[in-house]
């Protein structure tokens, strides 16, 4: 079982560090087989707005942009397909420093020129910033997103992902609320319940259930939803929270 | 009439030149056989006249016998040259020291086990040893394992046939005493085991000490004095160890007991994945449905249980990183051990 210490943090929030939670959660009986911060370690990195989109004069596939950081503006050289006007992406500043694993050497953002145009900075893709193994394209950061602020307190990147080794006894620590008690127990400390609103529902269609396995089955719980868009995509902060309970181990 | 005394001088020479017994035996039947040229001079003196005969025919004899000693002596000397040269090439060295009886020695698990049996013998514990192959309700549910529990997938298990195993471990052998006998018990169980395993620290097959002690009022604190006390005679240093709350289906509580790892004095290195703490052993309190389905009456007796991996032992005490070494039956490595 793994969970993101950020998440187990909104249910419940010991006055311990990241180390001294591992070592209490091993002495309780829940084994942390590992843990890994959840980003790559980097800095300088903020979010940017992009303000223009060029065609680059000398290659196809590149474009010209101007990028802010909320006090200035940038010319930057990008390759990104989803590169466009009024788009908030991770923007790594000149002397930006990107370390890509514990052993290598910081990359650093320094004035290059591209194809024979000045580019000061890079706009980053979710790959860039250690976040997916591969990406197509910049990470679209959410509209409400304050540009210029650092991307690792914007996207809550000071965060780790704690590896738990399971006994089978301990099914209830198969998912954030039960951790969360436990860990509530052992640092006695109030566990503080989300406020979860209740769906509206909108639709009264119904779904016959019948259980005649009582013994396996004592509960089963359903919910009819119509009209899904396939289109949509998740909320980064849905993917993230998903991604950094696995994270550690693909 | 040819000279003999020429034909002498000749077949002197011819003798002294010749290298091989071959030739000399040629050179014999030249001068001395039927067609032998001295032959013939004897047989060329009836053109002699009668009184020249004698003296010729003895000056002939007298070269038939010189040739003949030529010859043998020539034969003796090539004869002791080849002897000579036979013994120089087959000589031995008789000064050498003789080559000694080598020794077999004990396999590095055997010394192990030896090792840990001997502690607890010591201590008063019977030894108890059983069969590899069992049958899954020695195995499994006699231990409070059943079989949709989840416990199970803690074990890949070896399926010889239905409902028969390959062990597991050695638990199975502590239910046969306790079937057999009255309490109370004091007992290791020493063997092999199989799990379906196999990488840098699971092999397929390997071995375990298990240990089982049921009696009246055994308490948590007996199972942590027993167990502290066995590691530190085993490992002759009194390093931390530490008890962490676990599971296991057949003791209740339980716990994994690891101890400062004996590599950096628990600073923290590559053989403890830097945590300065070393797994070594696990432990409980029996679970008393284990004791009621070998009929001991659980309101009068209860008692602890451990296990440990005779490999695991092994590698730390002596240092191997692989535990595949171990089955590899390299002399070079096994050597070292004796």
């Amino acid at each position: 079982m793994i969970f993101s210490e950020q998440w187990l943090r909104e249910w419940v929030s010991p006055e311990l560090e990241t180390q001294q939670l591992i070592d209490e959660l091993t002495m309780a009986g829940l084994e942390v087989d590992g843990s890994m911060p959840v980003a790559r370690q980097c800095s300088g990195i903020v979010v940017g707005l992009v303000e223009s989109v060029e065609p680059h004069p000398d290659a196809d596939k590149l474009s010209l942009c101007s990028v802010s950081d909320g006090e200035e503006s940038f010319q930057v050289v990008c390759g990104a397909p989803n590169v466009r006007v009024g788009l908030k992406a991770p923007f790594a500043k000149l002397g930006a420093k990107i370390i890509e694993s514990s052993d290598a050497k910081p990359f650093k953002i320094k004035k290059a020129k591209i194809r024979g145009v000045e580019s000061n900075g890079m706009l980053c893709s979710s790959e860039e910033l250690g976040l997916e193994e591969s990406s197509d394209g910049l990470l679209e950061l959410h509209e409400n997103a304050i540009v210029g602020e650092d991307i690792r307190s914007s996207l809550k990147l000071d965060d780790t992902s704690i590896e738990l080794d399971l006994t089978p006894n301990r099914g209830d620590c198969l998912g954030m609320i039960g951790l969360a008690r436990e860990v509530g127990v052992i640092a006695r400390q109030d566990v503080v319940p989300l406020d979860f609103p209740v769906p509206i529902e909108s639709i009264s269609d119904q779904f016959e259930i019948r259980i005649t396995a009582k013994d396996a089955c004592p509960r089963y719980l359903g919910r009819i939803i119509r009209n899904l868009n396939l289109s949509s995509e998740s909320p980064l902060w849905m993917k993230e929270k998903l991604r950094r309970c696995w994270a550690a181990k693909y | 009439m040819a000279d003999p005394n020429s034909l002498l001088a000749e077949a002197l020479q011819a003798i002294q030149d010749s290298s091989d017994e071959k030739s000399l035996e040629s050179l014999r039947v030249q001068c001395l056989g039927k067609k032998g040229s001295l032959t013939a001079l004897l047989k060329s003196l009836g053109q002699l006249p009668v009184d020249e005969r004698p003296a010729a025919g003895e000056r002939i004899n007298i070269a038939k016998q010189e040739v003949q000693q030529a010859i043998e002596k020539r034969k003796a000397s090539l004869v002791e040259e080849s002897l000579n040269a036979q013994l120089r090439s087959e000589a031995i060295d008789v000064t050498l020291p003789g080559r000694r009886q080598s020794q077999g020695g004990l396999h590095p698990i055997t010394i192990t086990i030896d090792r840990i049996t001997s502690i607890f013998e010591t201590s008063g514990y019977d030894v108890a040893e059983g069969p590899e192959i069992e049958d899954d309700y020695h195995n499994f549910e006699a231990l409070n394992i059943p079989s949709h529990h989840p416990a199970r997938a803690m074990h890949d298990t070896f399926y010889v046939s239905p409902g028969t195993v390959l062990r597991t471990h050695t638990s199975p052998v502590q239910v046969r005493v306790m079937e057999g006998g009255e309490p109370p018990f004091r007992m290791i169980c020493p063997g092999r085991v199989y799990r379906c395993d196999s990488d840098l620290t699971h092999t397929p097959m390997f071995h375990q000490v298990e240990g089982l002690l049921i009696d009246e009022n055994v308490s948590f604190a007996d199972l942590k004095g027993t167990v502290i006390d066995f590691l530190h005679a085993y490992f002759e240093e009194d390093m931390p160890v530490r008890f962490r709350p676990s599971y296991f289906p057949f003791t209740e509580p339980s716990a994994e007991v690891d101890m400062g790892c004996v590599s950096c004095a628990g600073k923290g290195c590559r053989i403890c994945g830097h945590t300065g703490w070393l797994e070594v052993m696990g432990c409980g309190m029996v679970h008393p449905r284990v004791l009621e389905m070998s009929n001991i009456d659980t309101t009068k007796y209860n008692g602890f249980a451990f296990g440990m991996g005779v490999e695991r032992l092994a590698m730390l005490r002596y240092g191997v990183g692989d535990l595949r070494t171990y089955f590899e039956n390299d002399l070079r490595f096994l050597r070292q051990f004796n």
